[in-house]
Parts: structure tokens; sequence; C-alpha cells
């Protein structure tokens, strides 16, 4: 590969554990990532893209990865509050979700959201998307200039 | 019945109409035909009292017997008989008669008064009146066979008639008065006293059947003619009587004296004959108008009495069917139905003199009523259903019709209304949108249920399926230092699946009917229920605290205790994670409506007032740490709508959650026709 990859800062926003284990691993494995931030819920997210509390010295993500299915705060939610945010609208969200509800898939682009991703229940094919997804979003994609 | 029976019935009853008529005709041509063949019998056997009656009085020709026969031969004929007999005798006697008066018109003898039978000495040639009356005869005999007849042929054949009998009368008279001029007209033969008769037989017999038979094919009014005919009768009578005086008194050898009082006789009978048949005409049409005004007043009035009987009939009809109500100009109730009776409640007495305020329901707004009456001052039909209370205070819809009715003036005199009763139909038309709007909220709930379920069970197996692909690589690159965490990862998953999967089919089971609704000491169950939970109370060192002489429940036992459970774990589950003891408290008080208030206090962490709806939902958990499957609540909320009742959090003082349940008490008034029966909706 000629194209060096930048680096780049994950935000997983992931209320099951076991597959925020999963997708670190992967992203970890495939070397996609630089540094991944894990957080549990919606409100916490938008604490740490806010910058709130014990995140006051987060690091802002180059690219969120977003549950759909979340306690408190959902992934639509979260999404619609990032992308109405003045300063937070142009990171790039991905919603990773088990849901391939085409409701869900409206709703998401409705909300300008950047790339609608299903896990896959195979894992080579998971293994082979969060791959491809470091790939595309870290080396191919350009990301938005912040100031 | 079919309708050709029907049509000979009717040719049956036309034919019998005709019987009088036909009666007669055989019995007059019957009682001729035997006069002449008993004179001819007479002359063959020169027996004079048949031919002459007495030897003073003039005798029967035999011509004249002949020409009876022939006559009474069609006569008899019109009873029944082919129709060209009763023309070939008609043309015998026409022929008989008018051959006769062609030679006395013309002084020439054609050999036909001796041709059958020589008289000698007595002359052979009948009288001249007896041949006008065969040549009358004989022509209303050829003329009798046209099926339909005018008008002018009844007047014909009446003027035929009617001369046959006056001339037969005036011989009568003749015989009677002594005056032979009235029979014998000047040197020629006589009429015969029999002669007479028999052409009064015929005549009166023809006249029957012209009237007869013009009533039958006329109208009353259109005969206008036949008191014409007396008058002319009477008239002819009398000019004949007149001048067989007149004639009578210049042959007769009378005194001065005699001749001045006959010749008197004869004017005054004259006039008096003329003026008795204008009043005889006067009287008559008088009388015909009369009795044709009688009879069309009484088919008027059968028609009318018919027109007041269907009438009837479907005001008995419309009675059987609709509510029926009748309202002067002002709306004052003036008649009502007994089915407007029996819907309202009101006897006919309450509701006369009022107006229809009185079943007023107040559902509908004064606009509704004021558009109402517009419609119908301006005289338009109003349609519309309306909603109106019964004398017992329960509320009816009628579909309505309302009909202005306006006298010649213009002025409305009444209002007539007809309603219909459409409770049932309205009601169930309600029930059904209910019934629709329900499905409606089904399905979106089943959707919900649907795309939850698939996230819920497809999530754990990507766990599965990711730790199992990572094992089996670190199987084969020999690495075993992550394998306990990722089978530990792989059986929570496993274990979460299952839960969800029982959770699922405990959903489904809360639709289900476990027991019959009835009523439940709610202390012995929720006793039970906290029993139940002692080991986790335990664990926790929570402390519950159930308030005394709970009100008794009514409802499913299996389903009430689930949400008593499911309420009290919900508040352990949730537990503080501080020092401080969890508290949860159970008390339970009955409403005013009948139901029964459950409520479950805890000062636990609390619910947002942004959750408090979404803690209902299903699958919904508030912490993604917490056990479970987030279905409890929702089976609390799904049970509690159940029975008729709701489910809600509010937060405390304490900084916990109040979850308050209603459900029915025995003072609750259950629907006694649900629309929908208590276990019949399923998930």
């Amino acid at each position: 590969m000629n194209i060096e990859a930048k680096p780049i800062h994950f935000l997983l926003v992931e209320d099951d554990a076991a597959h925020a284990d999963l997708i670190m691993m992967s992203l970890t494995e495939n070397k996609v990532a630089n540094t991944i931030h894990h957080v549990a819920d919606g409100m916490e997210a938008m604490d740490y893209l806010m910058k709130k509390g014990s995140f006051a010295q987060s690091k802002r993500p180059d690219l969120i990865l977003l549950d759909l299915k979340l306690p408190k705060l959902n992934g639509h939610e979260v999404l619609e509050r990032i992308k109405s945010d003045d300063d937070l609208h142009s990171i790039p969200v991905v919603v990773l979700t088990t849901s391939s509800h085409e409701g869900d898939v409206q709703l998401a682009y409705h909300h300008h959201v950047n790339s609608f991703l299903t896990k896959p229940v195979d894992f080579s094919q998971f293994q082979k998307m969060i791959r491809d997804l470091g790939l595309y979003w870290s080396v191919w994609n350009a990301p938005p200039v912040h100031d | 019945m079919d309708v050709p029976a029907t049509q000979t019935i009717l040719r049956r009853l036309d034919r019998d109409s005709t019987l009088p008529d036909r009666a007669a005709a055989f019995l007059a041509g019957l009682a001729v035909t035997v006069m002449g063949l008993l004179v001819i019998a007479g002359w063959l056997t020169h027996n004079r009292t048949l031919t002459n009656l007495h030897p003073s009085l003039p005798p029967m020709q035999f011509n004249t017997a002949l020409g009876f026969i022939c006559c009474g031969i069609g006569f008899i004929c019109t009873f029944k008989g082919p129709k060209w007999i009763i023309r070939a005798s008609g043309g015998a006697a026409l022929a008989i008669g008018s051959l006769t008066l062609f030679e006395y018109v013309t002084g020439i003898d054609l050999k036909i008064d001796g041709l059958l039978f020589d008289q000698s000495p007595d002359p052979n040639r009948m009288a001249p009146n007896t041949a006008i009356c065969f040549t009358l005869i004989g022509t209303t005999l050829i003329l009798i066979s046209n099926n339909h007849i005018r008008r002018t042929t009844f007047v014909a054949r009446a003027i035929i008639s009617s001369t046959v009998i006056v001339l037969s009368v005036a011989a009568l008279f003749g015989y009677l008065f002594h005056i032979e001029t009235a029979y014998g007209w000047g040197r020629f033969t006589r009429m015969s006293v029999h002669t007479s008769t028999g052409f009064l037989i015929l005549g009166s017999a023809r006249l029957f059947l012209t009237i007869r038979g013009s009533r039958r094919q006329q109208s009353i009014r259109s005969m206008h003619w036949v008191p014409w005919i007396a008058a002319f009768a009477i008239s002819v009578l009398s000019l004949l009587m007149w001048q067989a005086l007149q004639a009578g008194h210049h042959s007769l050898d009378l005194p001065k004296g005699k001749h001045s009082t006959y010749s008197i006789l004869s004017w005054v009978l004259l006039i008096g004959g003329l003026l008795l048949g204008w009043l005889f005409q006067i009287t008559l049409s008088r009388a015909a108008i009369a009795r044709a005004e009688v009879k069309e007043r009484k088919l008027v009035e059968a028609q009318l009495r018919e027109t007041i009987q269907e009438l009837e009939h479907q005001k008995y009809a419309l009675d059987q069917h609709s509510i029926v109500a009748i309202t002067d100009p002002r709306g004052v109730i003036t008649m009502v139905n007994d089915q407007f009776c029996e819907i309202s409640g009101y006897s006919r007495e309450e509701l006369i003199g009022r107006t229809h305020r009185i079943i007023n329901s107040g559902t509908h707004p004064k606009e509704f009523f004021v558009a109402l009456w517009k419609a119908i001052t301006s005289g338009q039909t109003w349609q519309g259903e309306i909603c109106n209370r019964r004398k017992d205070g329960s509320l009816y819809w009628v579909d309505t019709t309302i009909v202005p009715f306006k006298d010649a003036e213009g002025f409305t005199t009444q209002y007539v209304s007809i309603r219909t009763d459409v409770t049932k139909l309205k009601k169930s038309i309600e029930e059904n949108l209910a019934t629709n709007e329900e499905l409606r909220h089904k399905n979106a709930e089943m959707e919900q249920f649907a795309y939850t379920v698939s996230h819920d069970l497809k999530s754990p197996l990507v766990t599965i399926m990711g730790y199992i692909g990572y094992l089996k690589r670190d199987i084969e690159e020999n690495r075993y230092e992550r394998t306990d965490r990722f089978i530990e990862s792989i059986s929570k998953a496993s274990e979460k699946m299952r839960s969800t999967i029982d959770d699922l089919l405990e959903l489904s089971r809360v639709g289900r009917v476990a027991h019959d609704p009835a009523p439940y000491d709610l202390n012995e169950l929720v006793a039970a229920v906290i029993n139940d939970l002692k080991p986790q109370i335990h664990e926790l060192g929570a402390k519950v605290t159930v308030a005394s002489n709970l009100p008794p429940v009514h409802g499913d036992r299996v389903r009430i205790e689930q949400v008593l459970q499911n309420l009290v774990a919900n508040a352990l589950k949730y537990a503080r994670q501080d020092d401080k003891k969890l508290e949860i408290k159970l008390s339970a008080q009955p409403n005013d409506d009948g139901m029964v208030r459950i409520e479950v206090r805890d000062n636990g962490p609390g619910i947002p007032p942004d959750f408090a709806e979404k803690v209902f939902g299903l699958f919904e958990r508030l912490k993604s740490d917490t056990e479970g499957t987030g279905i409890g609540l929702a089976i609390v909320r799904r049970i509690a709508e159940l029975h008729g009742g709701h489910a809600w959090v509010e937060s405390n003082s304490d900084g916990g959650a109040n979850f308050i349940v209603t459900l029915p008490g025995l003072e609750y008034n259950h629907p006694s026709d649900p629309s929908v029966p208590l276990g019949a909706q399923t998930v």
C-alpha cells in the first residue's frame, strides 16, 4: 500500500460489552485505529463529545462508531444531537448496529449519518467488515479539516 | 288463478248477463210461433175460433200467421242458434211485409196473398199496418248480427221497435174503445186482436233487447236517447189515435153535438199525448241523469274507499316499521304512533301537546337544531341522525326524516317526522371503529415487537459467533490465554439469549387467561409474592414494608401476582449502589371509580421524567449493566391494561420511584358486554 494510514482516533458507542470487546479486538488486530475510546450509553457519548465532567480532556474523535440501541439516549438521539451541533456535525458517524430495519436506516440517513452498517453474525464477514471500515476511513477517506 | 281460466269465467259471466235478453227473445219468439201455428191450423181446419177468436172480430190472415212463424223462429234462434237462420227468417218476414206493402202502394197484385192458402171468400191480404210491422221486425232481425254495434244502430232499432209497439197498441186501443179506424185503415183489411198482441210482444221484446244491449256496450250518460224514444212513441201513439178518431167520426153518422165532442176529444188526446210525451222525455232524462250520477258517485265512493284502505294499509306498514310523529307549525306534537311511545318511554298523553324538547338529549349543539328548523321552515325535507333521551334518561339514536306540509296559501300546516331506531347500528359502528383502532395499535405493537425481538436475539448471536471465531483462530495459533474470557462471554451471551426467549414466552402468555377473573384478597397475594422474593430481599438487605388491610381486587390471580412480583423485583434490581439501605413500601387503596390503586415505592435511584414512559416499553433498560431483558415493566402495563387498569411511574420525595398500578376492585363495574373479552388478546 503506497498511501500511508493517517493516525486516527475512534469513539465507539456500544452498550453491549461483548460487542465492544469484539469490535475493539478487530480494530486493533487490523491496526485500523491508533486509539479507541469506548462509552456504553448515549449520555456518556454526548458527555465525551461535549467534554463534560470527567471527559474534559477527551480527544475529539476522527470517527464515531455508533450503536443504535442504547440505554438512556438511543443512537438516533445521539446522532441527531451530533449532526445538529455546529461543532460536532462534521465528525463522520458510522452506525454499527444489529438492526437492519428499514425504518432505522431511513431515520439514520434523515439525521445525516455518514454510513450505516449492520453487524454480520458470521465471524469472517465481521472481521472483513471492520477491516474494510478501518481501511476506508483511515486510508481512502479524506477527513474534514477541523480548526 | 291462471289467465285462461279467468277469461273463461269472464266470458261465462258475460253470457250470463245476456241471459234475461235471450230468454225474453226466446219466450216472445215461442209465443208468436205457437200463435202462428194455431192460426194456420185454424185456417186448415176452418176453425174460426182459432183464426178470428170471435166471429165479430177480423181474422189473422194466413200470411200474417206465416210471418209470425218466421219472426218467431228468428227470435227463438236469438237465444241459441246460428245467425244465418235469424237472418233468413228475418228476410222471410221482411219479404212478406214489404211485398204486401208494395201491393198496397202500387195496386199491383203479386198473387202472394193467397199463394199458399186461399181464404176466399175472405180477403187474403194482410192489413197494411201488419205489413209495416213485419217489414220493420224483419229488418231488425237481418241486422242482428253485428258484433260491435254503434249508438245510431241502437237508436234505429229502438225507433223501429217502438213503432211496432205503437202500431200494435193503437190497434189494441181501437179494439178496447171500439174505434175501428185505429186498427183498420180505410177500406183495407184490419189488423186482428191477436196480430196486435203478437206485434206488441215482438216489439216489446225487441226494445227490451235493444236497451239492454246498448247499456252493456255504452255508458248511461250516452243513453240519453232512450227518453227521446219514449217521447217519440207516446207522440206517435197520440197522433195515431187522433188520426183514428178524426177518421172515425167522419165515417160515423153521428148527431151534431156528438161530432164536436168527438172532435174535441181527439184534439185533447193529441195535445195531451204530445204533452205527455214531452213530459215523459224530461222526466226520464232527469231520472237517467240522476241514475247516472248515483252510479258515478258510487263508483267514486268505491274508488275512494279503495284508496282509503290502501292508505290505511300503508300507514299500518309504516307504523310497524317506523317511529312516526306529527307536529303543528310551532313544533307541538299532535300525533305519535305506538313505536314513538315505545322507544321514548312516554305515553301518548305525555307527548301530545308538548314539543320534541321533551326527548332532547342535549347531545347536539344548538346550531344543529337551528339548521334543522331553518330547513323545514323553508319547506325543505330534513334528514339526519338525532340522539334522543328516553323517559328513563337513557339515550337512543334515530335516523330521521322531517317533511313539512303546506296549505294552498303556502302556510305550513304540519311537520311529519319518520324515524328509524339506529342505536344498535351506531353502537356497532363505534365498536368497529374502536376495534379498528385497537387493531392498528396492536399492529404497531407487533411491528415494534418483531423489531425488538430480532435485535435482541441477534445481538447475543453476534457475540457468540465472534468469540467462537477468535477461539478457533487462537487454537490454530496455540494461544490459550484468552480462552477463559471468551468462553465466559459466550456463555453469558447464551444465557442472555435463553432469558430473552423465556421472557418472550412469558409476554405471549400474559394475553392468555390463566384463571377466570375472580375476587382475591390482595393481602394474601402480596404476602405470597414477598415470600417468593425473600432470597433476593435478604441478599440486598432491603426492607420491604406492606401496608395492612389492602382492599380486595378482582381479576386473574396469576397475572396479578405477576404484576406484584415484577414491581418488587424491579425495585430490587435497580437497587441503589451506595450504603443506604433499600426500602420498598407497598400500599393500596380503593379509587372512586371502583379501581384499586396499588403503589410500590422505593428509595432507589429513581427514574428521570424523560424515561417515565420509556421504561414500560419492550426490552428497555435504564442501565446497560443490569441484569434482565427489560421486559418486566412491559408485562406489568400489559396485564394492567388487560384488566381495564393502567400502570405508570412517578418520582417520589426520596429520589426513588413510585410505580403505580390500577386494577379492578370488587366495586368495579365490569362492562357487561366487553367488545374484546379479557384474554382474547395476544401479543
